[in-house]
């Protein structure tokens, strides 16, 4: 075999195993989010506002800001969103990419399911039975009064929250992180994987943080 | 065996002596299934394979409502990329076997030149193939891939210039003109005229090198 075959049979397995590999799809390889259809030329809007009566509200961003706040003048939740395909599909708030501002009422005793692809989440005094956040990069940080569960997920992000607990209960708290700290009244616990239970009282109220950085301040006297 | 020794030593030569191969080709009047099936392939494994590694950079980041377009897109991208490839490869041959007439060359068949355009994408199989490493174990080396597809896309561009030359029994001054100038000027006015016209401007680029070619070939 001379030097032109060689080189000949080398171009053709090079070839074959290029064309070989490229036929993997690539779901055998990444796990993707499924969800429904919100794109720019199906709902042919870029903003959308209204109220979200329900105590179960899931809100589904890929990207950008999502605000959430407490907010005594209103009776009811309401949803803002501006950005690329907002929809509401009965009590989920849907947008690929902008920014979504939740108000929720004094006292709301529901469920918020926040699922973020890359952004920043803020809350600001947020009141709610529990709380879920799932987010790939970014932040979640801002201050909220639970009753029952909160679980906080980054992939890769940094957490930074105020929680207010009612007085009666004791809080079960779960991190996981590079770099975790935590402060109750008065005394802070720090380290990489934390598990304490802080408080005394029949009700426990869970807390669960997975991230990079995590530090969480564990207040009693509200929620 | 004997054809399957023909086709290796035809794909060694193109990069080993390609004007020489080149010449072979048109001499024995080969067909053009092999540089088709050559051309074909490496369009289909470097689009999906790019395609489909950036898809999946972005798929550390899970996207909740658009994950599923991306997924689509990325497992058609080589479907798309053979489609566009061989659209690319009969526009840049017919211009360069126009431009070839222009310039006073009657030898050469459009024919011969689409097969040989087809066989020097021939070098882009190595980029292609490291690509095909980097999708299954490191973005690292797919993104080294993807930089490594321009100087070998310039390899590429010399062995057309040799094919053209050989096609046209031109020097290489002459087959650098009627493969690189005379392309890269009608692409030039078609993209001006059709970012001022829209597509009437495409089409009136189209129907005015036509005019040209047949003035000239009275």
């Amino acid at each position: 075999m001379g030097n032109e075959e060689k080189l000949g049979a080398l171009i053709l397995a090079l070839l074959l195993f290029s064309v070989a590999v490229s036929l993997v799809p690539t779901s055998l390889k990444y796990k993707y989010g499924t969800g429904s259809i919100p794109l720019p030329w199906m709902t042919g809007k870029g903003s959308y506002s209204g109220s979200i009566p329900s105590d179960t509200i899931s809100l589904i961003v890929d990207m950008g800001q999502v605000d959430v706040t407490g907010d005594p003048s209103i009776q009811e939740p309401n949803i803002v969103m501006e950005g690329v395909s907002p929809v509401v599909e009965e009590r989920t708030g849907r947008m690929v990419a902008g920014r979504l501002a939740l108000h929720l009422p004094d006292g709301w005793d529901g469920e918020l399911r926040v699922k973020m692809g890359m952004g920043a989440i803020t809350l600001r005094d947020v009141p709610v039975r529990s709380l879920s956040v799932e987010l790939g990069v970014g932040s979640v940080d801002g201050s909220l009064e639970v009753k029952e569960n909160v679980s906080v997920r980054t992939d890769k992000g940094s957490v930074k929250l105020t929680i207010y607990v009612p007085e009666d209960v004791k809080v079960h708290v779960k991190v996981k992180a590079l770099e975790g700290s935590i402060y109750y009244d008065g005394e802070k616990v720090e380290g990489g994987t934390i598990e304490r239970t802080f408080g005394h009282g029949e009700r426990v109220v869970n807390v669960e943080v997975d991230s990079y950085s995590v530090q969480l301040d564990l207040r009693r006297g509200k929620g | 065996m004997r054809e399957l020794e023909d086709v290796l030593y035809r794909l060694g030569k193109v990069l080993m002596a390609p004007r020489e191969a080149f010449d072979t080709h048109i001499v024995e009047r080969y067909t053009s299934a092999l540089p088709l099936a050559l051309y074909v392939g490496v369009s289909f494994a470097l689009s999906a394979l790019t395609v489909k590694g950036f898809v999946g950079l972005l798929g550390q980041i899970p996207l909740y409502n658009i994950g599923w377009l991306l997924e689509l897109l990325a497992n058609l991208a080589g479907v798309i990329g053979v489609a566009g490839g061989l659209v690319d490869l009969l526009i840049y041959s017919s211009l360069i076997h126009v431009t070839a007439r222009l310039m006073g060359y009657e030898e050469g068949r459009w024919d011969d030149i689409i097969g040989l355009v087809a066989f020097s994408s021939a070098p882009l199989v190595f980029p292609t193939a490291l690509a095909a490493v980097g999708y299954l174990f490191s973005h690292i080396l797919l993104i080294v891939s993807v930089v490594l597809v321009v100087p070998f896309s310039l390899w590429s561009l010399y062995l057309i210039v040799v094919a053209t030359s050989v096609n046209y029994e031109m020097s290489m001054g002459n087959a650098i003109v009627a493969s690189v100038v005379g392309p890269l000027v009608a692409v030039i006015v078609a993209i001006a005229l059709t970012s001022k016209l829209g597509a009437v401007g495409l089409v009136i680029t189209v129907i005015g090198i036509a005019l040209i070619y047949l003035e000239r070939r009275r």
